[in-house]
């Protein structure tokens, strides 16, 4: 009944636990988000009439800004602290690549870079990001995802890929002494 | 357009920052995939998994779809539902045969010395020696020679509606007030044993002659 549900998630469920991240910056309310529009989607048991990857995607976000809401509401009248990460940091989005070789530090430091610079982005070109490149989406089905005008999603891709190697490019040049 | 392209007319365009050209994007891009995403934890899939498995039975329960999220079923089609639309239906059926009724025969009963509560009753009804297909009867069940006695009527749920303030063609004016019962109706057959019980609702419109002054 739910077979197609079962294999989005399967094939997507890094990028939807990336996506839902990316809006809450909270491993639980993410891990929440991505539940909670997976259960909303198995009541409905029948696939959407449209394009179905979109669509979870979509829930998945959705459900990641109504767990923000909630979060910033917070539990009995306090609020939340804006992250869980170590001194104020996003959670992250990216695997630990864990310790690197010492001829290969440039490149992980080049990494770890780029990591900061996705994570710095701000929401809505993070989202898109993260639905285009990881999430393998179109600009149209991430538009329906967000629910915003393809030519706003694609505006906001390229300004995101723009920062980000502005970032990297500032980044390589030596730091003046 | 180009989608790679900024949209000029986007009000969240930054003018600063320089497009790139199609080789930059993919540099951008190349060294973006090549960066591997969280694994979400395993809690998630399992709690996911868990509800796959449920959701048969949580497509037959009662939870509100999510507001962005269109619904695949319809109010009428709601399994609950449909049964209160077909009550209501028929409610709607009884209010415009009982206000179809009214309209005859207020004029005979409310004169100036009338009695102050109009009822509109059915008839009383008899104790039927046949069950048969009729609304009535409910189930379809046919004794011939068998006779059932009728149990008191029991009232289940009421509940009174006021209407407001009508006039009738003498021009005296009468309060209108919808009365809903669920009735709980029972015979019985003590020769063979068998009881035929019917809960059905009913609604009669009351009009209450209202004092002039």
């Amino acid at each position: 009944m739910n077979g197609w549900l079962e294999d989005i998630y399967r094939t997507d469920r890094r990028a939807l636990y990336a996506l839902a991240l990316s809006v809450t910056r909270r491993p639980a309310l993410a891990e929440d988000a991505v539940h909670e529009a997976v259960v909303r989607l198995a009541g409905k048991g029948a696939p959407p009439a449209g394009d179905a990857r979109a669509y979870v995607f979509r829930s998945v976000r959705n459900a990641a800004l109504d767990q923000l809401r909630a979060g910033r509401r917070g539990v009995a009248g306090k609020t939340l602290p804006p992250t869980d990460g170590v001194n104020g940091s996003a959670a992250p989005l990216f695997a630990d690549p864990g310790p690197c070789p010492a001829e290969q530090t440039e490149q992980a430091e080049q990494t770890h870079r780029l990591r900061r610079a996705v994570q710095a982005l701000p929401e809505a070109q993070r989202e898109a990001v993260v639905m285009k490149v990881f999430g393998g989406l179109t600009f149209q089905q991430i538009a329906e995802a967000s629910d915003a005008p393809l030519s706003t999603i694609a505006s906001r891709y390229q300004r995101g890929l723009s920062r980000l190697k502005t970032q990297l490019e500032s980044q390589h040049e030596p730091t003046p002494t | 357009m180009n989608p790679h392209r900024p949209d000029p007319t986007d009000p969240e365009a930054d003018v600063s920052a320089a497009p790139l050209t199609d080789a930059e994007s993919a540099e951008v891009e190349a060294a973006l995939r090549a960066l591997a995403l969280a694994e979400p934890p395993a809690s998630l899939d399992a709690r996911v998994a868990e509800a796959l498995r449920a959701a048969p039975a949580l497509a037959l329960t009662d939870a509100p779809p999510a507001d962005d999220e269109a619904p695949t079923l319809s109010f009428a089609d709601h399994p609950r539902r449909s049964g209160w639309m077909t009550w209501l239906t028929v409610a709607a059926v009884l209010a415009l045969l009982a206000a179809l009724g009214l309209s005859v025969l207020l004029p005979r009963h409310t004169t100036p010395d009338g009695p102050s509560l109009v009822d509109q009753r059915p008839g009383p009804t008899e104790t039927p020696d046949r069950l048969a297909d009729t609304p009535d009867a409910g189930p379809s069940v046919t004794h011939v020679g068998h006779r059932f006695t009728e149990q008191p009527v029991e009232l289940r749920w009421s509940r009174d509606l006021d209407q407001g303030l009508l006039t009738s063609a003498e021009g005296q004016p009468v309060r209108a007030i919808r009365r809903q019962d669920v009735e709980q109706r029972v015979w019985v057959d003590t020769q063979r044993g068998i009881t035929v019980q019917i809960t059905r609702p009913t609604e009669r419109l009351v009009v209450v002659k209202q004092p002039t002054f």
